[in-house]
């Protein structure tokens, strides 16, 4: 059996590198392990009758400029036209529900605190601009940089010159440092803080005292989007009608066991099934670790290289607890508002000390959690009148020590703890409780396939984003075997950037040729 | 009256440099220190009869070569004695010790990773490397990127090529030190958390941050720009304590022509017509100088002895928002005989470098841990040094002087930092206590004990929050940055007025580069003429 050019995993990733290449002309296969299409993102029914929008409901940093070029409304494809506000817990009983804009925080803040908002809010709209740019385009290529690739950096530069000194000093002080230190700073409401600070330390294993994280809020800030209508399914599902459309052969149940390498390059890829499909090229959007050390034969690759892939650290820290439930929960001190985003965490130091746990691989004993109630944007994913939320905890090691490990007992401590946390700004979450599905990370690898059970095949952090995404050597999605191409969220943009990684690995294969 | 061509506000290590090199090249300098006694944190006192006590920094590390030739301070008396030793005892019994030799070092830690053992050298290598591409940056000043000069721009693009053009590996090498924790990037290379602990420590003295902050590992990197500064092995003690470096600088000063003044505190200085005119002492006498250098930390100098009033609101914001935290104290010991490690008994060479209390990573975030919440370490991480096996002049003899540096102990503890006194017998205690689980005997050796915390240090020493590098030595308050965005070259908005100390480019530690940079800049300038 042979194809042209096959595509590892059927994830938002994989899907948009398909349809790249389809359109591009080229003959695509794609390979998923799973019984389904869109890999974590896929719509899932945990529980008779509820259904999530994915594994990780965030949508809101999707690369939404490749998914406009392809042109998916045709199929599908609606975006929201604002982003749900956030709930935050205050101490005086009555919850911040921020929005991103400041213009729609009237009455939310009281008038200095909007004026700061408003003054963070315009350098991050400023910024935003230049942040996109390397957000989607490669990395550059430090070796041997092109003419085109030098002239783009210098107009970045030239960019970010151009914001004005004052703006562009703020921006060298502020992004090395930790979001405490940038928070503090710049906003005195503790709830604002949180509001800014608690979604933006997802995928990454620090707490908001880590230098490094003002990053990561900086991003989500500036080029964050109104999610598409139906949450990441309904892009799976929008990308799978395209690709189909363009002549894109999408196989489930079709694991990869491991790949053939000959002198020229990758020859063929062996499913889990014995049977073997010759290939001209291989995309994979799987882990890194999982397509370098698992699928490549060993020996394969240097030590260098392998040696790269496995310092890449992808320790999972999310933990998601799906529940079905009677009726939608209703939050303390603004029962009647459609909530369908919330933190439990009323402040910073919360956020720290759970931190805190990770570095000692225990569970959290007051854990903060985010919260999602999919099920009202899209009622389609529970039965008329009831709800689901996907509740995550972002301090949850993969490898816990002592307690002997993950076992029914941490797991039901873990599960009794989130749902306390929960019940804590919505009370009566938990007599609403009809089921719950727990997927702590090492279930987040057995059932993703992805080493280590990262939400995003690798963590968050200042040494693992751009050039260093994967490794310097592999972030242009090129790897030392000729026709073998990285393109999965553990390259860049990768991450909550989903769709970029699959749309420029793409890129990378078709201008190889 | 006479007017001065330099007035040297503070009599620390650096400004004692800014003063010899602006004597030197004959102008005419007085140096006014508060204390009865010269150095600031680089100091030795006889706290105890008999005893002289590198009060505060205790090794000297990173003296610039080309300083210690310049201004002659061996012949002023600056003798420096290399640490020989790391000692990591355990608390298992076991110990490690990491020597300058490096076969031993390799026969030692085999004992816990042969592997481990293989990968020092090529470690060391990889980080000479890297040390001999940042060295220059200390060595200039810092370059300034708001800047459209074409002059500034080519410096910024030349330093830019210089950080990229590097072979693959060691241009990965140079982001993963700039962006990663120290323990992530030891973890790259080592397996064994005996020998991971005590290194990633170097990555947080004097921060407020842990070892497994992203942002910490670069500094690992001062170990290794040590190394190449060649035949004048600038990391080590100095003989008669930190404070012999600062006397030879200041008999360097004198003989250059400055004259020097302890005991002499300035209230304000001298603004008219928004220029610095002179000092205020603070008996009211006014002396006049051209230009006045000020070698105290931003805060004391911008806030206090300038004032607000006379700075720019964005120059007074970013003063007021520049980082101090201090995160560090100081015990110091006059000790009756030498102390008993019971993990490796008696008075051997292990004792003759340095030694730290770091037995594993999760103590060592443990402690940092405490100190974010706002107490001093139950068990805190330890420096110590014990200078009188190798220095005899700074004990009688057979007895010890036993320096501690300390961390963590947050300026900012719960109840506020003026509490500290009330807490400063519990933070020594839990020194004490920490030392007696590897000296049993501690308790009934000490004759006497000196505790300081970041609250003294900034009471005594003038350190603002008791920052020993008068600031935060973090990414944002670094080279262009330090003290705030465009003051980097230690002119400050105040004309006549430069900044000489820590708080100026590169920055903390003894090695007096912002000081001779300082007055290079002046002299470059005209200043004082």
């Amino acid at each position: 059996m042979s194809a042209d050019v096959v595509v590892l995993g059927a994830g938002i990733e994989g899907l948009c590198a398909a349809l790249t290449l389809a359109r591009a002309r080229r003959a695509v296969t794609v390979l998923e392990a799973r019984a389904n299409i869109g890999g974590s993102a896929a719509r899932e029914e945990f529980h008779p009758g509820f259904h999530t929008s994915g594994l990780n409901p965030d949508a809101s940093l999707v690369r939404r400029e490749w998914f406009d070029a392809m042109e998916l409304e045709a199929h599908g494809l609606r975006w929201r036209t604002e982003e749900p506000a956030l709930l935050v817990p205050h101490s005086s009983g009555c919850p911040l529900v921020f929005r991103r804009a400041p213009e729609r925080m009237d009455g939310e803040l009281p008038p200095d605190e909007h004026a700061r908002l408003v003054a963070l809010d315009r350098l991050c709209a400023r910024v935003a601009g230049v942040l996109a740019g390397l957000v989607d385009e490669p990395p550059p290529d430090v070796a041997a940089p092109s003419t085109s690739e030098l002239l783009a950096l210098a107009q970045k530069a030239l960019r970010l010159r151009r914001l004005g000194r004052s703006e562009m000093l703020a921006l060298a002080r502020i992004l090395p440092s930790s979001a405490q230190d940038w928070m503090d700073d710049a906003l005195r409401m503790e709830a604002a803080r949180v509001a800014l600070t608690a979604p933006a330390l997802a995928g990454t294993v620090l707490g908001p005292r880590a230098p490094g994280t003002s990053l990561f809020v900086l991003l989500r800030h500036a080029l964050a989007l109104p999610e598409p209508v139906g949450g990441p399914s309904m892009l799976v599902a929008a990308l799978q009608s395209a690709c189909v459309t363009a002549g894109v052969e999408l196989r489930t149940n079709a694991a990869a066991r491991s790949l053939r390498v000959g002198p020229r390059g990758v020859e063929a890829v062996e499913l889990a099934s014995g049977e073997v499909l010759a290939c001209h090229a291989l995309l994979s959007t799987l882990a890194p670790a999982k397509t370098l050390l698992e699928l490549v034969p060993a020996g394969t690759l240097v030590p260098s290289v392998e040696n790269a892939v496995r310092s890449f650290r992808a320790r999972g820290a999310t933990a998601v607890l799906r529940l079905a439930l009677a009726a939608p929960p209703r939050f303390a001190g603004r029962e009647n508002d459609p909530i369908e985003h919330a933190v439990s965490a009323p402040d910073l130091v919360t956020l720290e000390r759970a931190a805190d746990c990770l570095k000692y691989r225990k569970l959290p004993a007051q854990p903060w959690v985010e919260v999602r109630i999919p099920s009202r944007a899209d009622p389609t994913l529970a039965p008329e009148g009831k709800a689901v939320a996907i509740v995550q905890c972002h301090t949850v090691p993969h490898d816990l020590a002592g307690e002997g490990g993950w076992s029914e007992a941490t797991r039901t401590r873990l599960t009794q703890a989130m749902l306390a946390a929960c019940e804590r700004i919505a009370p009566g979450v938990g007599a609403a409780l009809l089921a719950q599905e727990l997927l702590t990370p090492p279930d987040i690898e057995q059932r993703y396939g992805t080493p280590g059970g990262h939400v995003y095949d690798g963590e968050l952090a200042l040494d693992q984003l751009w050039l260093q995404r994967p490794s310097l050597a592999l972030c242009r999605y090129a790897t030392p075997i000729p026709g073998l191409y990285l393109g999965g969220s553990g390259s860049h943009p990768g991450g909550p950037f989903r769709g970029g990684a699959g749309v420029l690995s793409a890129r990378a294969l078709l201008a190889a040729g | 009256m006479k007017t001065y061509d330099a007035i040297v506000v503070g009599g620390g290590h650096n400004g004692l440099v800014c003063a010899a090199y602006l004597a030197k090249a004959g102008r005419s300098v007085l140096v006014l220190e508060r204390r009865h006694v010269l150095g600031g944190a680089a100091v030795s006192e006889e706290i105890f009869p008999g005893f002289t006590f590198s009060v505060c920094s205790y090794v000297v590390s990173l003296l610039r070569p080309w300083i210690i030739r310049e201004l002659e301070l061996p012949r002023f008396g600056l003798e420096m004695i290399p640490l020989e030793a790391s000692f990591l005892p355990l608390p298992d019994g076991d110990s490690l010790c990491r020597w300058s030799d490096p076969e031993l070092t390799r026969k030692e830690v085999s004992r816990f990773s042969p592997k481990d053992a293989e990968a020092l050298g090529e470690f060391a290598l990889a980080m000479s490397k890297v040390g001999r591409f940042a060295k220059p940056v200390i060595d200039s000043p810092a370059p300034d990127p708001g800047s459209l000069h074409p002059a500034k721009l080519v410096e910024l693009l030349r330093l830019g090529r210089h950080f990229s053009q590097a072979p693959g590996d060691e241009l990965e090498l140079r982001l993963k030190l700039f962006s990663m924790s120290a323990v992530d990037f030891l973890d790259e290379w080592f397996e064994s958390p005996v020998l991971k602990a005590p290194m990633s420590v170097s990555g947080i003295i004097g921060t407020m941050l842990g070892v497994r902050s992203p942002g910490t590992a670069y500094v690992l990197l001062h170990h290794y720009m040590g190394e190449i500064d060649g035949a004048f092995r600038s990391w080590g003690f100095s003989k008669g304590g930190t404070g012999g470096v600062s006397n030879a600088i200041a008999n360097a000063a004198r003989h250059f022509g400055a004259e020097i003044r302890t005991q002499g505190t300035v209230k304000q200085i001298l603004i008219e017509g928004g220029a610095a005119r002179g000092i205020v002492l603070e008996n009211g006498d006014e002396l006049r100088a051209r230009t006045v250098v000020s070698g105290c930390d931003p805060r004391r100098t911008f806030l206090g002895l300038v004032g607000k009033q006379h700075l720019p609101d964005e120059f007074a914001a970013d003063i007021a928002r520049y980082k101090y935290r201090g995160s560090s104290g100081k015990v110091n010991l006059a000790l009756d005989r030498m102390p008993e490690f019971t993990c490796r008994p008696g008075n051997g060479p292990h004792l003759r470098g340095d030694i730290a209390i770091a037995p594993s990573i999760d103590y060592l975030e443990r402690a940092y841990d405490d100190a974010k919440y706002g107490d001093f370490s139950a068990r805190p991480y330890l420096n110590v040094v014990i200078p009188s096996t190798v220095d005899p002049s700074v004990a009688p003899p057979g007895k010890h002087v036993m320096s501690c540096f300390v961390q963590y102990a947050p300026y900012h503890i719960k109840e506020g930092p003026e509490h500290w006194p009330a807490r400063r017998e519990a933070f020594g205690e839990a020194v004490i206590d920490t030392l007696q689980e590897y000296v049993p005997d501690i308790r009934g050796i000490i004759l006497h004990k000196q505790v300081l915390t970041p609250w003294d240090l900034e009471q005594e020493f003038g350190l603002s929050e008791g920052n020993i590098f008068h600031g935060e030595l973090t990414l944002e308050q670094l080279a262009f940055l330090r003290p705030a965005a465009g003051w980097a070259r230690y002119r400050t908005p105040v004309a006549n007025l430069w900044l000489a100390g820590s708080g100026a480019h590169p920055g903390g530690g003894i090695m007096g580069a912002p000081g001779a940079l300082c007055a290079r800049e002046m002299l470059a300038s005209g200043a004082g003429r």
